[in-house]
């Protein structure tokens, strides 16, 4: 207790989101390159000439890997690299980065809220559950293809907010451009960071001058122009995947005929699904689980953990954001103001982005910036004497706190569950790869990549699920 | 302890105690026996049953005999450890998929062990397809003697 008396609370808030960081890093280390959706990409990188050439390669078109619909150029540069750099180390390569990626966006998220206090180190602690915790949270560590490139854009959204909180000058604002450049070239959205460094001049809580912001924003106009008007790259159209739709999922062809006619509908639901499943955990991936669940009398626990812990989050985040507009109460610090406003654009800029198909990862910067704003609204909470004092008893608020972090901290330690199921599944995913006998001994640079990468994941070790017992998938899900 | 403090104390308790048990796991993985990643270590027969097609690749690969009987943990094929092969791990957990895999990576097939294997599969209608198709000459199925383990 001494020891961690004399640490210091931003110390301590740097040490918990390291512990939190390194467990789930550890976990990454302990899967093997995922076989679907991660294979044809690194077929592709192998047989590109260079880094040069995937970026230029990748820049839109019939021969680009995203076709007409994607622009993606650093996302698939930076796989080319890695598979370059890994000299046939691949499963090392590709999830240390993703295990390094992780690290990142946990630690930056932990240096963003600006511990100073141990009342600030009590709102991080709880603030580092809900980032881990949050059901978009898991779709950043389960996949990756072979790279992550959702939790990039979270790592860029959280380089953002910490540059809007910098000392200022010009190395913040020439930060900030390239931040915003590497984070759109990776994925579409990657125009969040955008949106964050607006968001925060707009409250006048940013350090990025207006010159830096005015670049931004210049980029990203640039960036649309040369989008639509010069690579002629559109958006993704309905019916190209799979999604969500009330109480099932629905097939792209099922998409197209009862949507095709009136597609404006379908989007505006993806937008508000989105929208909702950041704020109550319902729907999922445009699917409400919960009703589905009610209806066929099986709600898992799972179920209500999720509902019950971001409802009660979002109430409180409402509460003290109503609070903080209204009264313009800057008693617990005057950041408070540029976690809501933020994480408000963000949030209705993230969903508007997948408007095309509801998935969680797709809103993880999203759920990202709900821990922060979940951070602001705790430690108002636990700077706030005078209403509380009167109004509620102290012990049933104290009861409700522990239950809220008790329910993200359980749903946080889920994680850890859901990636050695989806170990166990990639392991399998490569021991069922039909080998054709000829490729078994074929002397091409595929066939040995693919012999390679099966090979890796057949020789690890990992726990087996259905030996762990029904409770963790009823109480964590898979 | 002010009232401030209690609720500090009510909101970070749980994530502190989330990092203290992370840490805990996190020296016990330096180790070798991380208690979030148990090497459960499986026989062949049990990841048969489990449907751990990697595990199975693995063994079949580092040597372990697809024809020979291995323990299986109580609670997969029954309430007790029994011993059983492959083929009957597979037959009796009704993995269609896993018996064809087992047949045509090294699994031997002869009469008796045909019948038996056609006896315990019941009625299952995807196993006994396989076990039709691969059934060995002068095999004849005759369940009299035939007793699950």
């Amino acid at each position: 207790m001494r020891l961690f008396a004399q640490m210091g609370p931003r110390t301590a808030a740097y040490g918990l989101a390291m512990i939190i960081g390194l467990s789930l890093s550890y976990d990454l280390l302990r899967m093997p390159i995922q076989r679907f959706d991660a294979l044809p990409d690194l077929l592709e990188v192998q047989r590109s000439p260079g880094v040069y050439a995937t970026f230029v390669g990748n820049l839109g078109g019939p021969g680009s890997t995203g076709g007409t619909t994607l622009l993606r150029p650093l996302k698939f540069a930076g796989i080319k690299a890695l598979f370059d750099l890994s000299d046939g180390h691949y499963r090392l390569a590709f999830r240390g980065f993703h295990a390094a990626l992780l690290l990142a966006a946990v630690l930056l998220f932990a240096r963003a809220l600006a511990v100073r206090t141990w009342t600030d180190f009590a709102a991080a602690s709880f603030a580092l559950t809900v980032f881990t915790g949050i059901h978009t949270f898991e779709g950043t560590v389960r996949e990756a293809f072979p790279i992550n490139h959702t939790l990039e854009v979270v790592v860029f959204c959280m380089l953002a907010v910490n540059l809007v909180r910098a000392r200022g000058g010009w190395l913040t604002d020439i930060a900030a451009a390239a931040t915003f450049l590497a984070a759109v070239l990776t994925l579409e959205s990657g125009v969040l960071v955008w949106v964050i460094v607006a968001a925060a001049w707009a409250c006048g809580s940013s350090r990025i001058s207006r010159r830096g912001v005015a670049t931004v924003t210049g980029l990203l106009a640039a960036y649309l122009a040369v989008r639509f008007l010069v690579l002629s790259i559109t958006v993704p159209g309905l019916g190209e995947r799979n999604s969500g739709f009330f109480l099932r999922m629905l097939e792209g062809d099922e998409l197209v005929r009862r949507f095709g006619d009136a597609p404006a509908w379908f989007y505006v639901y993806n937008i508000m699904a989105s929208i909702m499943s950041v704020l109550f955990a319902e729907p999922q991936s445009g699917v409400f689980e919960f009703v589905h669940s009610w209806l066929i009398g099986d709600v898992p626990p799972r179920t209500y953990i999720a509902v019950v812990a971001s409802t009660c989050t979002t109430l409180l985040i409402i509460w003290v954001g109503a609070i903080h507009v209204f009264r313009r109460d800057t008693r617990a610090g005057d950041d408070s103001g540029l976690w809501f406003v933020t994480f408000g654009a963000v949030l209705i800029a993230n969903a508007a982005v997948s408007f095309a198909y509801t998935k969680d990862e797709i809103v993880a910067p999203a759920g990202a910036m709900y821990a922060g704003a979940a951070f602001a609204a705790a430690r108002y909470v636990l700077h706030e004497e005078r209403a509380l004092h009167r109004r509620l008893s102290r012990v049933m608020v104290c009861l409700m706190l522990a239950a809220m972090a008790g329910l993200w901290a359980f749903q946080s330690a889920g994680v850890h569950h859901a990636l050695r199921v989806q170990a166990f599944k990639h392991r399998n995913d490569w021991a069922r790869l039909t080998e054709d006998p000829s490729a078994a001994t074929a002397d091409t640079p595929e066939a040995a990549l693919i012999r390679r990468l099966r090979q890796d994941a057949i020789n690890m070790h990992g726990p087996t699920p259905d030996l762990l017992g029904r409770w963790p998938d009823r109480w964590w899900g898979e | 302890m002010r009232t401030g403090n209690w609720r500090a104390v009510a909101l970070a308790a749980p994530g502190c105690a989330l990092s203290a048990g992370l840490a805990v796991a996190l020296v016990c993985a330096a180790s070798g026996r991380s208690p979030i990643w148990p090497d459960h270590r499986l026989t062949l027969s049990e990841a048969v049953v489990m449907r751990a097609d990697a595990d199975i690749a693995r063994l079949i690969g580092y040597g372990d005999d697809p024809n020979a009987p291995s323990d299986v943990r109580p609670g997969l094929l029954a309430d007790r450890t029994v011993r059983v092969t492959p083929l009957e791990a597979a037959t009796l957990s009704r993995e269609a998929g896993v018996l064809e895999h087992l047949l045509r990576n090294g699994a031997l097939i002869e009469p008796l062990v045909w019948n038996r294997l056609r006896c315990l599969a019941g009625g299952d209608e995807s196993v006994t397809a396989v076990l039709e198709r691969h059934r060995p000459a002068g095999a004849v199925m005759r369940c009299d003697d035939v007793s699950p383990p």
